[in-house]
């Protein structure tokens, strides 16, 4: 135990110098016994004193001290070999070496004893340093608990369990509680307490001295966020410097904890202040985006119904027709926003299977020509594409909304043109109009939730062309939404010399196994 | 005599406008407002002289889930069964194919929509009793299961045994949507049931061999998520 030998006296090893003063002094004495007086040669006898002091601890050393006075008294005091003394010339003398002597060795045990500590408290907050390093670069609670455990175990060589709290705050519930190590029942109750006080027990901290166990909070800012509790023999040679320096390790822990937790807090803060933000955006869209096909629907409607039988047959099928266009287009902007908010509130519930690139698009142009049979639309897939994984209808409703959104806004008779380019590891889609283009500024705003390229002149003047523009506003954004669970991306390019590209890459998985037949 | 059809939907205006709709078109309609009464509907009908011959069901009722009313009627009846249902959830879509209904529409549809259906739904009438289609004729294609052969123009295609057996599947329903996880465990085995893979590989070869346009195919069609059709 690296901290506690700091503590104890010097090994004789350590000591061997002392004991080469002593003999030196002793030699010198001898020699100069009759050359020097006696106040010289107790003087010498003082210089070896507080010299040997350096190397030995207190006791000893006044110890030491003391016995040379006796030799000294013994073999260089007149009247020689007796322990009488001439009251008057060389009791003084022999008292004042002694004092300067303990003195010296009280001092230098002092200083050594300071040095000690000093070091002790350098070891101690190395060690926490350490600590708070690899606490801040591991994420996982348990983890950190573990970390603490193992050093706490290295320090004291006690049994250490923890406890920690995903929540504090939820003191009772043990649910979102994890333990590290394995403590026993009583313990089990012992570091709840310490929880709840915030505050150590067990022998040395004051409160339930007689407990065979130390229980140490895990302390945040607020509260503590668990506690560890120390069982074993270790325990009873535990130094208040120790247990301040284990207190401030479960600290360290504690602040670790709390700040995780004020970041999975400000996290979930984030996530909720998102949803609000989606909720807007959907009360946006039905406030506006569903209120212009739902007034033309009742417009042709109620034309049908009050004047039915003064219209011609014609003037009601065309009627009927806008009818069935608005709702067609209230159905895909309605499966759009459902779709996009899905995917928000839930991205990782998607079912993916195999899925043929070729399949999908042939899915999607199916539709597209029965909307649009007028519309030229020229498809270059070739043949042998991997497969990918992903879930079909998503993409289908992907590639149907940027279908859509080509034939909208071009011109209709330029035509509409896909492209599969496949490289090792993805497959491009670009589907090519022959529009207006979308200007720089605009191509990642587009992705964006009810952006449209177009909205000032829509609401300026929402009359022929532009009433055929509108209302695709969550269309691309639902499209990135999906492009995201994929792991694809999706962008935006121009086309030489008019138009726009949408462009998706898909990422390609390794292939399944599968034998097929000649 | 006109063919019969038992409407359940729950949704008054809808129910009308079908009901309307379908009486143009020849049928002769009984509509029901929900579970129970369409329970009552069917033990009444389905042993008088005139059976129905078409169930077209909601799935969302009042009094009760469409699919428990699904299962009660292919317990009982050899009656075909249309889903219509307001749901996008394909799992339950899906679901509901396996466990026997006929066909589905997904609201909103459009009624020329529902007639095809039903024509081809009628079509297969009793499959489940009767002998299974083995002809088939689309175009330029001609298939005989019997035979064993498949023309394309005049001339004989060669289909792998895996192909054929995929297609034959297909043959016995056409028009109708199969789902994946009937045609694999059809075509390749119970244990096969997770394999999608191998029916995209075998769909494309079978593209390649019998569609003039593999990327639109005419008559091998995809329903995304749900299974594959034989055009009819």
């Amino acid at each position: 135990m690296p901290v506690s030998r700091r503590l104890s006296t010097p090994k004789f090893e350590a000591r061997w110098p002392a004991a080469v003063i002593w003999l030196c002094a002793w030699t010198l004495l001898w020699r100069l016994d009759g050359v020097l007086n006696l106040g010289n040669l107790a003087l010498l006898l003082v210089l070896a004193s507080a010299m040997a002091g350096v190397w030995l601890s207190a006791l000893v050393s006044v110890g030491c001290s003391a016995l040379s006075v006796l030799m000294f008294n013994w073999f260089f005091v007149e009247p020689r070999m007796t322990f009488s003394v001439h009251l008057h010339q060389d009791m003084l003398l022999l008292v004042t070496m002694m004092a300067v002597s303990s003195v010296v060795s009280y001092l230098m045990a002092r200083l050594r004893m300071a040095a000690a500590l000093e070091s002790q408290h350098a070891h101690a907050s190395e060690q926490l340093r350490v600590l708070g390093e690899t606490l801040r670069e591991t994420r996982d609670a348990r983890t950190q608990g573990e970390v603490l455990q193992a050093l706490l175990i290295q320090n004291t060589g006690c049994e250490v369990s923890v406890l920690l709290l995903q929540d504090a705050g939820s003191e009772q519930a043990t649910t979102d509680s994890q333990w590290v190590g394995e403590p026993q029942g009583q313990d089990v109750q012992g570091l709840w307490a310490c929880v709840q006080q915030m505050g150590a027990m067990g022998p040395g901290t004051g409160r339930h001295e007689n407990q065979s166990t130390v229980f140490l909070p895990l302390r945040g800012h607020v509260r503590a966020l668990g506690a560890v509790a120390l069982h074993g023999a270790g325990l009873k040679s535990l130094t208040v410097v120790q247990r301040d320096m284990f207190q401030q390790a479960c600290d360290v822990l504690g602040v670790e904890l709390e700040r995780a937790q004020t970041l999975r807090l400000a996290q979930q803060a984030k996530d909720d202040a998102q949803s609000q933000s989606l909720r807007n955006t959907l009360l946006t869209s039905i406030s506006h985006d569903y209120r212009t096909p739902l007034a033309n629907l009742m417009g042709a409607a109620s034309v049908i119904q009050a004047q039915a039988p003064r219209l011609s047959t014609d003037k009601v099928a065309g009627l009927a027709q806008t009818i069935l266009d608005e709702a067609q287009h209230l159905n895909r902007m309605t499966t759009n926003t459902l779709q996009l908010a899905r995917l928000d509130s839930a991205p990782l519930q998607i079912k993916k299977d195999w899925e043929s690139l070729q399949e999908i698009l042939g899915s999607v142009l199916a539709k597209a020509r029965q909307r649009h049979p007028q519309r030229q639309i020229v498809v270059a897939v070739p043949d042998g594409l991997p497969l990918i994984q992903c879930d079909a209808i998503l993409l289908v409703q992907l590639f149907d909304n940027l279908m859509e959104n080509a034939i909208k806004y071009s011109p209709s008779h330029t035509p509409i043109e896909i492209q599969v380019l496949a490289t090792a590891r993805a497959l491009e889609v670009r589907m090519i109009d022959q529009g207006t283009g979308i200007v720089d500024a605009w191509k990642d705003k587009v992705f964006q939730a009810f952006e449209r390229v177009h909205a000032d002149t829509a609401q300026a003047d929402a009359t022929d062309d532009t009433q055929l523009r509108r209302g695709m506003g969550v269309g691309l954004a639902v499209c990135k939404a999906i492009a995201k669970v994929h792991g694809a991306t999706i962008w935006v390019e121009d086309h030489q010399p008019r138009g726009a590209v949408m462009c998706l890459s898909l990422p390609v998985a390794p292939q399944p196994n599968a034998c097929v037949e000649a | 005599m006109a063919l019969k059809v038992l409407l359940v939907e729950d949704d008054r205006e809808l129910r009308q406008t079908l009901r309307d709709a379908l009486s143009v078109e020849g049928y002769e309609v009984v509509a029901s407002g929900s579970a129970a009464d369409a329970r009552a509907v069917l033990r009444h009908t389905m042993t008088s002289d005139v059976p129905l011959d078409v169930l077209i069901l909601d799935l969302g009722l009042p009094d009760g889930d469409g699919g428990e009313l699904l299962r009660t009627v292919r317990a009982q009846y050899a009656l075909p069964v249309l889903i219509i249902s307001a749901r996008h959830d394909d799992a339950n879509k899906v679901a509901l194919l396996d466990s026997g209904a006929d066909d589905y529409l997904v609201k909103p549809f459009s009624i020329s929509e529902l007639l095809a259906r039903m024509r081809v739904t009628l079509r297969h009438r009793g499959t489940v009793v009767l002998a299974p289609q083995t002809h088939y004729r689309a175009g330029a294609l001609e298939i005989d299961l019997a035979k064993h052969v498949v023309r394309l123009a005049g001339e004989p295609v060669h289909l792998t045994p895996t192909e054929f057996k995929l297609l034959a599947r297909l043959v016995r329903q056409a028009g109708q949507v199969v789902t994946h996880r009937q045609l694999l465990v059809d075509v390749w085995g119970a244990e096969h049931v997770d394999q999608t893979h191998y029916l995209r590989l075998y769909m494309g070869q079978l593209r390649a061999k019998l569609e003039a346009n593999p990327t639109e195919p005419a008559l091998l069609l995809t329903e995304p998520g749900v299974g594959y059709r034989l055009a009819e």
